[in-house]
């Protein structure tokens, strides 16, 4: 899967391999995107904590 | 309850009802009263999904422990993004696309059939014994909320989950969720508002906030690596990913809600909704307890806060002592609550060395305050003979009918009691699921018509209606039996997690091997939890592990099917059988 990915970054893909490589490619930028608010969430809270101590 | 409030529960309660039983229309198969026929759009879902995770424990418990404890208890809650990526990735699409009722299901094609059966009788039964603690908890304080006696109450709340889950199937219970949810979300904010309007003239929320934090209620964080303690910051992103993982990705209320929805990239979006808004909302939640703190530092409060339980021990023989410990919290009280005046002034003037002065002072108040309080709650244990008696439960009933007017008071109770409603009625409708398709389908009556297997699955939501009430009544009873019944699902949630993992992960774990790590795993929760301190959340990282371990060892020595050879008897909705009635 990850070849796909590769490969379709690096030259021209069609078909299947564009298809699994895009969704692949999507998957991990909502992924992150929850990893991301998570660690925002973390740090808010820190701030929050900080904030009143 | 003013009769105004009486009005808004009742119109609230039969519109829910009639919403829910109007879904019939919709389900006159039973892949429409089980899965909705696949047209439950995500966000539906994914309110849902949280919707049945958020209990009346959560609205009445959590944010008590807000008011007692602050905010320490949102750290639980860390590991659930993280569990909820990972089940994206593995279980949901494994599920979705292979087309299943039940995750159990799936253990039979991966397995075999004792495994499927075992873990799905596992979760029958504590889910079923879960679903009348469910009501239990609630209905103890709510009978006092209602005057009503407890069977009344705990029937007051099970009934209309009931009726339009046993009428309306799966979409009933999503789309009641729904409105649930914003009913409660909307109910929170308004406690928040009436909290923080109660703050006395010029102070504001962080006026009040700062008070809660000088009580040590503003604290997140626990980095300390103490087993023990359930609520650190390492029990809540380690420990708690698996229990995540577990009832999220294993148990059949969770997984039955994002079955629903339409495509697998829909369900993947329903579970991610928690994993964004979750910590949110729980902290949401406890934020209301630490403001109602806040409120009551300034405003009169009870030194308990249920009024039964205080009618009780002034007719006890503990009258004189009880008493004379309230004339001394009135005293400690009035004192507390010059120290947090001094700590706002001292803000406003910003004087730091005032500031410190009145924040130790205000600590040290609060500390006398709670220790009177824990006297007191002794005094009206040893007099009513409740051994668990604490009125963390009591704190935000009593802060709505005290506190807020008539009108928002009935629509408050009615967001805890469809609190509760919600949570009963997604149990009841995979309980009901699990009773079908893995039971009698699987071994009673493997070719039937749909009609008939519709009939069966109304009938079987309607006795786990009746279970549930029966458990309630009883667990409500039986006081402190309560938490017992609540934990007795730990036991088996990490043990039942290995057993998904060795069928995800481990290609050459065999059916042996998985019933024997089941209950090898089983067995080292049991020990643990017997003899060592260790606390709950760790138990399911124990259950695991030994059954992944024990689960590949005797998948060494003896033979399996290989994966994806299906027993004969696996089958699944796509190709049972079933002769239109």
């Amino acid at each position: 899967m990850w070849g796909e990915v590769r490969k379709c970054r690096t030259e021209a893909c069609s078909g299947p391999e564009k298809k699994v490589a895009g969704y692949i490619d999507r998957m991990n930028r909502t992924y992150l995107k929850v990893l991301g608010f998570l660690f925002v969430q973390l740090a808010l809270l820190w701030w929050l904590q900080q904030a009143f101590l | 309850m003013h009769p105004i409030d009486w009005g808004v529960l009742a119109v609230l309660l039969a519109w829910i009802v009639w919403d829910g039983v109007k879904r019939k229309r919709d389900t006159t198969g039973i892949e429409g009263y089980f899965l909705a026929n696949r047209r439950i759009p995500w966000w539906a879902a994914g309110l849902s999904v949280m919707a049945t995770q958020l209990s009346a424990i959560t609205m009445i418990g959590t944010t008590g422990q807000g008011y007692v404890d602050g905010l320490r208890f949102v750290q639980f809650y860390f590991g659930l993004p993280l569990a909820m990526l990972i089940l994206s990735v593995t279980l949901v699409p494994l599920f979705y696309n292979s087309g299943v009722y039940t995750a159990y299901e799936y253990l039979e094609r991966r397995f075999d059939a004792k495994t499927r059966s075992f873990t799905s009788l596992l979760f029958l039964l504590s889910r079923g014994m879960s679903v009348g603690a469910v009501v239990a908890a609630p209905a103890v304080v709510l009978s006092l909320v209602f005057g009503l006696p407890l069977t009344a109450t705990a029937l007051l709340i099970t009934l209309p989950a009931v009726v339009y889950t046993m009428v309306g199937g799966v979409e009933a219970v999503q789309w009641t969720d729904v409105k649930t949810m914003a009913l409660i979300v909307t109910g929170v904010f308004v406690m928040i508002g009436v909290a923080v309007l109660g703050l006395p003239e010029g102070m504001g929320v962080t006026d009040g906030l700062s008070v809660a934090a000088a009580a040590g209620r503003m604290r997140v964080f626990d980095f300390s690596f103490d087993l023990t303690n359930p609520y650190t910051f390492w029990s809540g992103t380690l420990a708690a990913v698996f229990l995540f993982c577990s009832y999220f990705g294993t148990d059949q209320s969770q997984v039955q809600r994002y079955l629903t929805a339409r495509s697998v990239s829909e369900a993947r979006s329903s579970l991610l909704m928690s994993a964004y808004w979750k910590i949110p909302l729980q902290l949401l939640v406890l934020l209301l307890g630490v403001l109602v703190f806040a409120f009551y530092t300034f405003n009169p409060a009870p030194m308990i806060f249920s009024t039964r339980a205080e009618q009780l021990v002034a007719e006890s023989s503990a009258a004189g002592t009880y008493a004379a410990l309230n004339g001394e919290y009135e005293a400690v009280f009035h004192v507390r609550r010059q120290a947090a005046e001094q700590l706002v002034r001292a803000r406003s003037t910003g004087d730091p060395a005032a500031e410190q002065t009145a924040r130790a002072e205000l600590l040290a108040r609060d500390r006398e305050v709670t220790e009177i309080r824990g006297r007191a709650q002794a005094a009206v244990r040893e007099a009513t003979g409740e051994g668990s008696f604490n009125d963390v439960n009591y704190i935000i009933p009593s802060f709505i009918l005290n506190e807020l007017p008539v009108g928002l008071a009935g629509l408050l109770v009615v967001a805890i009691m469809l609190a509760a409603t919600s949570t009963i009625a997604g149990e009841l409708n995979s309980l009901a699921t699990a009773s079908v398709i893995d039971f009698y389908r699987r071994w009673a009556r493997p070719v039937g018509s749909d009609a008939h297997y519709l009939t069966v699955a109304r009938i079987a939501t309607g006795l786990w209606g009746l279970f549930a009430c029966a458990v309630a009544v009883w667990a409500a009873e039986l006081g402190s039996l309560i938490e017992v019944v609540n934990r007795f699902g730990s036991f088996f949630y990490g043990s039942i997690l290995g057993v998904f993992i060795l069928a995800f992960g481990v290609p050459r774990a065999t059916g042996t091997g998985a019933f024997v790590g089941l209950f090898a795993g089983m067995g080292a929760v049991a020990w643990t939890a017997s003899f060592t301190p260790v606390a709950f959340l760790w138990h399911n990282v124990t259950g695991a592990v030994v059954v992944v371990v024990v689960g590949m060892l005797v998948s060494i020595v003896t033979p399996g099917a290989p994966r994806g050879e299906r027993s004969a008897h696996a089958r699944t909705h796509a190709d049972v059988s079933i002769h239109s009635g």
